[in-house]
């Protein structure tokens, strides 16, 4: 019965050199080839939250340290250590990837697609990840952790004041996942332009893809800083330049001038480091503007303007960095110009609550463990982003820099915003993923204890930076006054853990005995849920055509249960994106391009491949050359590790292996 | 052929393991009508612009430090403008025989395709080469890596350039290759036409880096130890410093 | 050149605007230039090159050499994006992105290196023998 049906591609002579392995579903081997976008979605999810509970166990330990005046729990060097992991870790090895881990899963499934445009370079996006992942956390078994906080502030990296390997570690590690990083969002950018179901414009794209598209347009422009940055830095530290030191030590051990600037770190770091806190936020908008208006019961509001204001946080967010850098002496313009620009760019972030809060007035509101964190999003980021307007100001900002008060910001809109939404986003797609719910009760009783623990955990950490407690020590007097909110802010740091611990247990209790959720369990109204829970394979039998924002809502309560929709068309300096007016119905033409598999069709899926991971293995070789002790080659006037030179010939066989085997 | 295909083709076309049905030139629709590879091909250099605009920044930003250091070689000893400009100049025309193989390929003609790709991964290899020499006889002239800013920033700069270009030869040597064994068609334009965008760009680049780095004076050295507390800003610093004085 | 083209441009057989998609934008592969346009581009390019190069030996026109020189390099690149890249021709939306890249690079980088030359170059001096001493006090106490 199953005849293929696209034409098979005629294969080149010369480019059939190798083959492919065939579809297998099960064992270890089906996922290290897999190129599957549910299950690249899985490995992030599951990777992303095993580095979320490593990086949470070492913030437990900072608290333990912190939790009364001159505790000696850990050792200064261990305490730096534990910071920067932590940092670190959250932010690139959990936050970032668990909004990668929904990108793929959902994205695909939200636009009627049935795969992104590029599987391949997907597989390879994640073992990347993971070799930068697995670099970074393999200094704690090399007893070289890095110690110089997530920002890696010069001159303090410099092989003078940090001669082992720690920030070796670092600097390769964060190297290795902005290749990832990068490779995933050219393939988000190009999936979310081209691969739309038909009848699907921009401005009836699901609001969880636009923001995937904007954070990866973001991480396509911004990552490239660090990359200089940190390439930059390895020179410094491997070959003895001064990019980021002011000073060499010559010959005979004398210090002397080199006209390098430390300054030009902050630059180059914070140049890609505004632009990726919202990289961490605006996957979390995303999920949160699907959940509200499901649990709501009614539209999102004002879906455009959403739109245009992610699209202006992203484009302003490239002008605000300097607000990290007011202390540094820069002078009274650049300070006031970024102070007026960080106060702006609070202006579209404002819009956002704000539509969220009119979606839900007046919805008849269901409060799932869903629309808990949600809301927990709405709310808490809001504390955080008040406080962030705060040392917008320069003044005031003059008194909160590296203060607590700056750690109380930035946890209020990461755990707050961030880590809340992706709760959020777990518990609402869940049921898409396994096709069980989580159950609701124990979901509900997580919520209010991490909601709890969360608040007891950072909030006092505004009045110990106002207080004037520092970042980044390991201890504080007893004069110091700081003992009692830092004990408050321990103790809810253990709330936090135990509400990680049930929804671990929900999980669990979920794969003995889950309830069964059926294929959309929430009534929700986007595409991802016109397909079955889980979705097969192939995801749709039938690419739907999509004629409205929410078509499940259109196609069971009618146009009208659906608001006002305004189809608008998307013009930037002339050039129309999306237009907005759009056939009622597909052509004619396209619904027989685009069949329905039944069950004499077989649909056509992309084969798995080896040689994603191929060269994510060259990667990640190539950098623990530059950190492992192995002897040198040398190539002309360079002298290179063996073991990199290995990495990098595997990583170019990975290539074009990828580059010659069949694309079936 | 009894029924029409489901277009999975689409979500996987790409990613570089691209096997064009032979002789058509068809490829799998996408919404925009934009093929995916060649948007993949321009998000990624508008994303290289940042690379080497951070580069550039770092360059510019340690511009004349070596001078005000007093510590040489400085650029205005060291560069040799009329070998540099031959080179500019052979990184310019590779650009033209890079075009003239799209243009050969998408009428079909392999032959032409072939020669126009060797002699574009040739004045590529001649730039690499000429690169290598510059870097030799910088390093004779007593510029190392590590000598001063200007050492750093400047090889840090155009070696990474230079690294783009490497690459860019292996590529078209790759696509020959290809053109030998299976024959490349003209529904196979694609292929040459993106590796023509990344070659232009890597041109681009230069065409700035030229101007940047090499074309624009060099302050004379000042005549100032490293003790001297306030220094003068470079030429070009000063030119463009006009901002200063709104500041 | 151009009809045929259209369809390696990822325009599809039918040409623009008839696609699945549902933009109803396409306005790929417009057709490009023939040899003898890339071929006259060439030569302008490589007499604007000689031109850089010849002014940068002109003691008379010092003063005006790096305006000029900006201008050129400037107009270079845009007739090889625009010509060689296509992009003159091509959909416009690629035009979109590349150019909207650009202006936040040039942006971002043309403020961060006017922050470092409002400032005046000072070596750290002080801070310098500082650490040097801290330096030798150390090596002592090892000793
Ligand atoms: C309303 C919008 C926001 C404004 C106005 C704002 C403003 C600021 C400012 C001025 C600082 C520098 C404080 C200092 O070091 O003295 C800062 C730090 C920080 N912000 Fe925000 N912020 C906003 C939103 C966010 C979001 C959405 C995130 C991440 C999800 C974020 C994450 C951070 C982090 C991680 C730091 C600390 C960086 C460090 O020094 O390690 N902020 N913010
Ligand atoms: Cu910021």
């Amino acid at each position: 019965m199953a005849s293929i049906l696209y034409p098979q591609p005629q294969l080149q002579g010369g480019t059939q050199t190798v083959a492919r392995p065939r579809h297998s579903t099960r064992g270890l081997w089906s996922w290290l080839t897999t190129v599957d976008h549910k299950r690249i979605g899985i490995l992030y999810g599951v990777s992303a939250f095993a580095f979320f509970l490593l990086a949470g166990l070492e913030a437990l330990v900072i608290r333990m340290q912190l939790v009364r005046p001159e505790n000696s729990l850990v050792g200064e060097q261990r305490y730096n250590e534990l910071f920067t992991m932590h940092g670190t870790t959250m932010i690139f090895l959990a936050v970032m990837p668990l909004g990668s881990a929904f990108f793929n899963y959902i994205v695909p499934l939200q636009l009627g697609a049935r795969d992104v445009a590029f599987p391949r370079l997907n597989a390879f996006s994640f073992w990347t990840f993971l070799a930068g992942g697995l670099i970074l956390n393999l200094s704690w078994l090399a007893n070289a952790a890095p110690d110089q906080g997530w920002y890696g502030y010069a001159p303090l990296t410099s092989k003078f004041f940090s001669p082992g390997d720690n920030v070796d570690y670092w600097a390769l590690g964060l190297q290795v996942l902005g290749i990832a990083s990068l490779a995933a969002s050219f393939n988000f950018i190009v999936t979310i332009f081209n691969m739309r179901a038909p009848g699907m414009t921009m401005m009836r794209l699901p609001i969880f893809c636009w923001s995937t598209l904007i954070v990866s347009v973001l991480i396509v422009m911004a990552f490239p800083a660090i990359t200089i940055a940190l390439a930059l830095l390895s020179f410094d530290r491997f070959t003895g330049t001064s990019f980021f030191a002011a000073f060499n030590v010559a010959a005979d051990g004398a210090i002397v001038a080199s006209g390098g600037d430390p300054l030009l770190w902050q630059h180059l770091f914070w140049v890609f480091g505004h632009p990726e806190v919202y990289i961490l936020i605006l996957p979390a908008f995303g999920i949160v503007s699907e959940i509200i208006p499901v649990f709501s019961r009614k539209p999102l509001f004002g879906y455009a303007v959403m739109v245009y204001a992610i699209a202006a946080i992203a484009f302003l967010g490239f002008g605000v960095w300097v607000h990290h850098m007011f202390t540094t002496g820069l002078g009274p313009t650049p300070d006031a110009i970024f102070s007026g620009s960080t106060m702006l760019i609070a202006i579209p972030t404002g819009v956002k609550i704000l539509n969220w809060t009119a979606t839900m007035w007046g919805g008849s509101l269901k409060f799932t463990t869903a629309m808990l964190f949600a809301i927990g999003l709405v709310s808490q980021f809001t504390i955080g982003g008040l406080s962030g307007v705060m040392h917008a100001v320069v003044p005031v900002d003059t008194h909160h820099q590296d203060t607590y008060f700056v750690v109380a910001h930035f946890h209020y809109v990461l755990f707050g915003g961030s880590i809340f939404a992706l709760f959020g986003g777990i518990y609402y797609w869940w049921p898409k993923f396994t096709g069980k719910l989580l159950d609701e009760g124990l979901g509900k009783i997580h919520f209010w204890i991490q909601f709890v623990g969360f608040n007891l955990a950072f909030f006092p950490m505004h009045f110990l930076g106002l207080q004037g407690m520092p970042r980044r020590y390991s201890g504080y007097g007893r004069e110091s006054g700081w003992w009692l909110w830092n004990a408050v802010s321990t103790a809810g740091a253990f709330l936090i853990a135990l509400g990680i611990l049930v929804f671990l247990l929900n999980v669990a209790r979920t794969f003995a005995k889950g309830e069964r959720a059926g294929d959309n369990p929430w009534d929700a109204a986007t595409p991802e849920w016109m397909t079955s829970s889980p979705p097969p394979v192939y995801n749709f039998r039938q690419i739907p055509t999509i004629s409205h924002r929410d078509p499940l809502w259109v196609e069971k309560y009618g146009a009208e249960a659906h608001g006002d929709e305004q189809e608008l068309d998307v013009t930037i300096a002339g050039v129309t994106l999306a237009k907005g007016e759009v056939p009622d119905e597909a052509p004619v033409e396209q619904a027989e391009t685009r069949v329905q598999a039944d069950d004499e069709f077989d649909i056509h899926l992309p084969n798995p491949s080896y040689y994603p991971l191929l060269a994510s293995i060259g990667i990640g070789m190539a950098a623990l050359g530059l950190l492992v002790a192995n002897p040198a080659l040398p190539i002309g006037a360079i002298e290179l590790p063996s073991l990199t030179l290995a990495g990098l010939l595997v990583m170019v066989t990975g290539i074009y292996g990828w580059s010659f085997e069949p694309a079936g | 052929m009894a029924t029409t295909a489901i277009d999975v083709r689409t979500a996987h076309g790409a990613g570089g393991g691209h096997v064009e049905e032979h002789g058509h030139s068809e490829h799998p629709p996408t919404s925009t009508g934009m093929d995916h590879r060649k948007l993949l091909m321009w998000a990624f250099l508008t994303s290289d612009t940042m690379f080497f605009g951070s580069l550039i920044a770092t360059y510019l930003t340690y511009r004349g430090r070596a001078e005000d250091l007093g510590e040489g070689p400085y650029p205005s000893e060291i560069f040799d403008i009329p070998f540099t400009s031959v080179s500019a100049f052979v990184l310019l025309m590779s650009s033209l025989t890079m075009v003239l193989a799209l243009a050969a390929i998408q009428k079909g003609n392999q032959r032409g395709l072939r020669i126009w790709l060797l002699a574009t991964a040739l004045l590529g290899s001649m730039f690499v080469g000429g690169q290598y020499f510059e870097f030799t006889e910088f390093v004779h002239e007593g510029l190392g890596l590590t000598t001063n800013m200007f050492g750093s920033s400047f090889y840090v700069l155009t070696g990474f350039h230079g690294a783009h270009v490497t690459i860019g030869v292996i590529w078209l040597l790759t696509l020959v290759f290809v053109s030998l064994r299976g024959g490349t068609t003209q529904g196979d334009s694609l292929d040459v036409e993106i590796a023509g965008l990344y070659w232009h760009f890597v041109d681009i680049v230069w065409i700035v880096i030229f101007t940047l780095v090499y074309l624009i004076p060099y302050e004379e050295v000042a005549d100032v130890g490293a003790s001297e507390a306030a220094h003068l800003i470079s030429t070009f610093g000063r030119e463009l410093s006009v901002i200063n004085g709104l500041w | 050149m151009g009809g045929h083209n259209a369809a390696l441009h990822g325009a599809g057989p039918t040409g623009p605007g008839t696609k699945p998609g549902t933009d109803h934008l396409v306005t790929d592969g417009h057709g490009h230039p023939g040899e003898g346009v890339y071929i006259r581009i060439a030569i302008i390019l490589a007499i604007v090159t000689a031109i850089e190069v010849a002014i940068y030996y002109v003691d008379a026109l010092r003063p005006l050499l790096v305006p000029t020189l900006l201008v050129l390099s400037i107009a270079k690149f845009v007739v090889v994006v625009g010509y060689f890249m296509h992009l003159k021709f091509d959909d416009s939306r690629y035009r979109l992105m590349f150019i909207a890249g650009l202006v936040v690079v040039f942006s971002v980088i043309g403020a961060l290196i006017a922050m470092f030359w409002t400032d005046q170059y000072y070596v750290p001096q002080e801070a310098l023998e500082t650490l040097q001493q801290a330096r030798e006090a150390e090596a002592e106490a090892a000793e």
